[in-house]
């Protein structure tokens, strides 16, 4: 049991740490940001030479690269808290599976029972999926993750939760693979 | 060398019965068979030859040089006997193979000695009566008296059968030690008077060639065991009846005490090295009554497997010594009259340490055949087949690698199936019986429903029907309860989970060929105890 949950939890960390760095580290310049927000920042800059503080253009630009780096980071820091989040709940649905399978394993001499765990696995990866959408609209339409995806360029925050949505399952697919039983393996798609 | 002769109806009985045993990795080495009997239509003799046949065909499929071959006796000894036809055909010696042989026809014309053959053998025509003129084709009827005295004067008229006894005893010392032993009846008609002759008649034979060593004769003698209705008004009524068995029975003991000796008043001759007496208290019940031919065709029963069970020690171990080179013998006995377990049967090896080894084998063998039932219709069956190809114990086991095409073990699985079915049956038969009575408890196996159909004890002439295939239920259950542990103290036996993780973690080591590794697998993993992963 212990050894099965561990090589699921090996895949899970690895996914999370892997995509976590890959997105992280990709989302360093401030190019990464939505271009609105700096347009419309910058919009504000340019009466900056007109007031009585004339001349204070470019320093209004340097205020606004330091907003947009505050911004950047924020999103970032946000961003990887929702990551970590969503796999939270990727991994308490693997170690779950993984503890019914290998439960199931302990009890299963017929071939019916080795695939008896089939429906489950996609009972839980279509949860999986759901946990990957959920998240992405709430990323999106509430400020429970900070608000990263709409701070972040629209190529990004809908194309990391569209990655998330690849990754949590191809990661529970490998962890659950890697984890189940030999015996048990005909439960697991493509194993 | 091994020989075993089954002289009779129960004789062939207790043959078959070696047969199962053998199949299930307990006989020797090497094994050779011989059938007597004068009626060759009998149903038990039928019988045996029948597993004789199987257990030889199936052997063929799955050792030597086949192609799905299982290697060795380690890791798989089922099917390890080589077992051969005494005297090279089928083993069967008829002591007279004519038509309507009668015993006057034996001897032929008397003359002077017409009176005393009067005076020994009735010359009535009277059906119930008749013994000069008893037809002999479908045995002795339960006159041992007329069959001993058709063989004795058989026995010297040179045949296969026994040129091969023959010849064995003239090689004893260059092929090893000779063993012989002679299985039958104490009542009855061809084994009881068989018995004993062909056993001096060997015995004979050895002292005429001037050899005293490395040859032993063992003997078992079927004391009355069961007990079937007379015959109706309507039937033939020159058989041997229930009631006389046991008269019949101690007066043929008196004979073997006034033949052997009793160790104190009488001197005896020295005939058997070993002689295993086994009977049953209260004899067991058998509805229906047939004479000779293909009807009688008696149950198998549990006193049997104790016969066997005294071949395969006497064969392992050779005969029992007392240290005086007196011949031994040994009788059938239990702790409690209404109960059986494995305790109670003696054991087949002379090692204290190895006292289990007879149920270990035979649960074994009997959860091997259990998932054998359950596997090998999916495996066979292409569709199911199919299915099964991503299994990791599918691979483990190199199923993926065998060509059904090319090397098809379809007729190798069907050859064991069929052996596998004789035993499982042969099981039932016991089971039931042994049951038959509400107050028996029998803790030998579970040989019954949904497995084998439901015994039908008033047809005696079918043999039990073991099902084609286990749901994938009636596998879980009947693989877990099938075989009975020695002591109820025991650990359980591992499931039929521990089966499938045996099957996909674990691979034998010996050179089992296709298929043959397969099936050695599944046997050596139906172990009693749990696998020993080094």
């Amino acid at each position: 049991m212990i050894q099965a949950m561990f090589k699921f939890v090996a895949v899970w960390f690895a996914a999370l740490l892997l995509t976590g760095a890959a997105v992280y580290f990709s989302s360093s310049g401030v190019d990464a940001l939505d271009p609105v927000i700096e347009i419309e920042r910058q919009k504000n800059c340019d009466k900056a030479d007109t007031g009585f503080d004339a001349g204070g253009k470019a320093q209004c630009l340097e205020q606004v690269e330091r907003f947009l780096e505050s911004e950047l980071a924020d999103a970032r820091s946000n961003l990887v808290y929702w990551h970590t989040m969503a796999g939270m709940v990727v991994l308490v649905i693997g170690l779950i599976f993984m503890v019914q399978i290998v439960q199931r394993s302990a009890t299963a001499g017929v071939p019916a029972d080795f695939r008896s765990m089939k429906g489950p696995w996609l009972g839980y990866l279509l949860a999986i999926l759901a946990v990957a959408v959920g998240a992405a609209v709430l990323a999106h339409v509430t400020e429970v993750f900070g608000q990263w995806a709409t701070i972040l360029n629209p190529a990004r925050g809908w194309g990391i939760p569209a990655l998330m949505a690849l990754v949590w399952p191809l990661a529970f697919w490998g962890g659950t693979f890697l984890g189940t039983p030999d015996k048990m393996k005909p439960s697991i798609p493509g194993a | 060398m091994n020989i075993i002769i089954g002289v009779g109806g129960t004789g062939a009985k207790v043959v078959e019965a070696v047969q199962h045993l053998a199949a299930m990795g307990l006989g020797p080495n090497t094994l050779s068979v011989g059938f007597v009997d004068q009626d060759e239509s009998n149903g038990n003799l039928i019988r045996a030859r029948t597993v004789f046949d199987s257990y030889r065909k199936a052997r063929a499929s799955w050792r030597d040089g086949s192609t799905h071959r299982i290697a060795g006796t380690d890791e798989c000894p089922l099917l390890k006997t080589s077992i051969a036809p005494l005297g090279g055909e089928d083993g069967l010696w008829i002591p007279d193979a004519q038509p309507n042989t009668t015993l006057a026809r034996v001897f032929g014309p008397m003359n002077e000695d017409q009176f005393l053959f009067d005076a020994l053998f009735d010359p009535s025509d009277d059906p119930e009566l008749a013994e000069q003129r008893l037809d002999l084709s479908q045995g002795y009827r339960g006159r041992p008296h007329i069959g001993a005295a058709a063989m004795t004067l058989r026995a010297e008229a040179r045949s296969r059968f026994w040129d091969a006894i023959t010849e064995a005893i003239g090689g004893a010392g260059q092929q090893g030690a000779v063993r012989i032993l002679i299985a039958g009846s104490v009542f009855g008609g061809t084994g009881a008077a068989g018995f004993p002759t062909i056993a001096r008649l060997v015995r004979n034979r050895l002292k005429d060639a001037g050899i005293e060593r490395n040859v032993e004769i063992g003997g078992i003698l079927m004391l009355p065991y069961f007990r079937f209705p007379d015959p109706g008004e309507g039937q033939d009524q020159n058989v041997a009846r229930a009631n006389e068995q046991q008269a019949q029975a101690r007066g043929a003991l008196l004979h073997y005490q006034h033949m052997l000796g009793d160790g104190g008043n009488e001197e005896g001759e020295h005939i058997f090295d070993q002689l295993t007496l086994v009977g049953w208290s209260p004899p067991f019940k058998i509805d229906v009554h047939s004479k000779g031919t293909g009807t009688q065709r008696n149950p198998a029963l549990l006193p049997e497997l104790l016969a066997a069970g005294a071949a395969m020690h006497f064969f392992r171990s050779g005969a029992l010594d007392n240290g005086d080179g007196d011949q031994m013998i040994t009788v059938s006995a239990r702790r409690d009259e209404k109960a059986v377990g494995w305790p109670d049967i003696p054991s087949v090896t002379d090692n204290a340490s190895e006292q289990r080894y007879l149920q270990e084998a035979v649960a074994r063998f009997l959860r091997f055949a259990a998932a054998f039932k359950y596997w090998k219709p999916q495996i066979a069956d292409p569709n199911k087949r199919k299915g099964l190809q991503r299994d990791r114990w599918y691979k483990a086991q190199g199923l993926d690698q065998i060509g059904w095409q090319d090397d098809s073990p379809a007729q190798a699985l069907d050859d064991l199936e069929n052996l596998v079915d004789m035993a499982l049956g042969w099981c039932a038969a016991i089971d039931a019986y042994a049951r038959r009575d509400a107050d028996n408890r029998f803790s030998l196996w579970n040989v019954g429903e949904p497995l084998v159909e439901r015994i039908a004890f008033d047809r005696i002439d079918e043999d039990p029907r073991v099902t084609p295939a286990l749901s994938d239920d009636q596998f879980r259950r009947v693989f877990n309860t099938i075989a009975m542990k020695y002591s109820d103290i025991d650990e359980d036996m591992p499931n039929e989970a521990k089966l499938a993780d045996y099957l996909t973690e674990y691979t034998l080591e010996g050179q089992h060929e296709k298929m043959g590794r397969f099936i050695a697998a599944l046997y050596n993993f139906s172990d009693v105890r749990p696998i020993d992963a080094n």
